[in-house]
């Protein structure tokens, strides 16, 4: 009786967050659901943040057709991460006017949140935080994989990248003199 | 050596926000990031690093020569720059751990005289070279764009003629110095010439000042003769000036002959020239 007890007023403590709309439900290309706090998904993403303001956040959950289940999972993470972390005057002013804010050095937690990812995951986040216009989780993504690529020849990148080379030898050859003083290290 | 001596600071003015400046449009397929991503990855590396990575593939390498990017990389990167001529015909680039960013050449026999509001301003300052007979120049640099605009510093004659014993003699000035300052009232660039004259015979140096308002597109539009300063400023092709909120300082000839021949003891340390007023003034000895 107890236990459900307990069941009936976490039930009646969830029906009383969907009434106050304290969260949205966002639902992944591959239909999966996520929830997150209104107020986090706001302050963090531009676009979330619009779609809230013009009413255009179903209940049954958001489409996000261009994330998958796992990027927004991060995003997901990353929203409630951010809103229980302290935050610090830094990311305060960097989320207020972040436009004209200089870069701010990701935290420690932001730091270890992106570490931990894999490659594609990484990726895939950082896309995701562009779609969804979330200025400081694109930041600190794009910091990351630009750690990623120092120290990393012009070929190691291109396959981190999955770019192709589309210099023909001569132009390369052409480049590598025009640049050459950038190749050396004085 | 001589280089770090002339090494004077200066800072790309960018305030535009990058999000206001982008222009790559995004164009996904699969595995390969959006530009507008890579645009966001680029701009957080150093700027040697950017300058290696054109050899990656072309669409990279327009993207990092935007002027979109470049003003975006300035406003992540704030720190100053240091520009330093090292070699002939050439000066670097140099962040302030005195890593070579770029190296931007420079028209023959010119001198770094001044790096400020994002331009470079070199010199011809010895004109007494007697093997090479093109005469005094002055060329405005862009070293993000490498783009360099001629002066004309010889529109006009400040040959100095005096009466010598029972004859006028006009001389050539033996070296001149300029500086590039902007009103900062009116966002006007000036360009300051200090000519120095000497004569030998009598002993006597004699200096001549004059401010070139430059146009907008470059080029300059007229020099105007401005007054010479009671103290002369030193008499050394190494005094270059630094240019400070529209004013020049110099340092002042502090020699025997100038100290005695003034009579004074409150000969200044610093000669300050302003771009805008074109006004001259003088720092006491304030200086130990």
């Amino acid at each position: 009786m107890e236990v459900d007890k307990g069941k009936g007023e976490a039930e009646e403590t969830r029906k009383v967050a969907e009434a106050d709309r304290d969260t949205v439900t966002l639902k992944s290309s591959d239909g999966k659901l996520f929830e997150v706090s209104k107020e986090a998904a706001a302050r963090l993403s531009t676009v979330l943040a619009g779609m809230i303001a013009g009413g255009s956040i179903d209940d049954n959950g958001t489409d996000l057709k261009q994330i998958g289940s796992e990027a927004l999972e991060n995003v997901v993470d990353y929203c409630n991460k951010h809103a229980n972390s302290i935050p610090s005057a830094a990311l305060i002013s960097s989320s207020i006017s972040f436009n004209t804010a200089p870069f701010k050095e990701p935290e420690e937690w932001e730091r270890k949140f992106v570490d931990r990812l894999s490659h594609d995951a990484l990726f895939d986040l950082v896309e995701a935080a562009n779609f969804l216009g979330m200025e400081r989780l694109l930041d600190v993504t794009c910091h990351k994989i630009s750690e990623m690529m120092k120290g990393k020849s012009p070929d190691q990148i291109r396959e981190v990248f999955n770019i192709k080379n589309d210099y023909t030898k001569e132009e390369l050859e052409e480049i590598r003199q025009e640049l050459a003083w950038a190749f050396y290290d004085d | 050596m001589d280089g770090e001596k002339e090494a004077i600071s200066f800072s790309w003015s960018v305030m535009e926000s990058r999000r206001n400046t982008r222009v790559v449009a995004t164009a996904t397929s699969h595995g390969v990031l959006p530009l507008d991503v890579v645009f966001d990855v680029l701009v957080c590396l150093p700027a040697k690093d950017i300058c290696r990575l054109r050899a990656i593939c072309r669409p990279w390498r327009s993207l990092t020569s935007d002027p979109a990017f470049i003003k975006a990389h300035a406003a992540r990167h704030p720190e100053p720059l240091i520009v330093a001529q090292r070699k002939r015909d050439l000066v670097h680039v140099m962040d302030l751990s005195g890593g070579v960013i770029k190296r931007v050449p420079i028209p023959r026999w010119q001198t770094l005289m001044c790096s400020h509001l994002g331009l470079i301003c070199v010199g011809d300052c010895d004109t007494s070279r007697s093997y090479h007979d093109t005469s005094r120049s002055c060329y405005l640099i862009d070293p993000a764009t490498k783009v360099s605009c001629r002066l004309d510093v010889n529109c006009f004659e400040d040959r100095l003629c005096t009466s010598y014993g029972d004859h006028d003699e006009c001389l050539d000035p033996a070296f001149s110095l300029f500086a590039l300052g902007r009103v900062d009232s009116t966002g006007v660039y000036k360009v300051l010439m200090v000519s120095c004259f000497t004569y030998a015979e009598l002993n006597e140096d004699q200096q001549s000042y004059h401010v070139l308002t430059v146009n907008g597109a470059g080029g300059g539009t007229r020099w105007r003769s401005t007054a010479s300063p009671e103290f002369l400023i030193g008499m050394d092709t190494m005094n270059r000036g630094v240019v400070l909120g529209g004013a020049v300082y110099y340092l002042a000839d502090d020699s025997e002959f100038h100290t005695q021949a003034l009579q004074t003891d409150n000969t200044p340390d610093l000669i300050a020239l302003s771009t805008s007023r074109q006004s001259i003034g003088v720092l006491s000895r304030s200086l130990s």
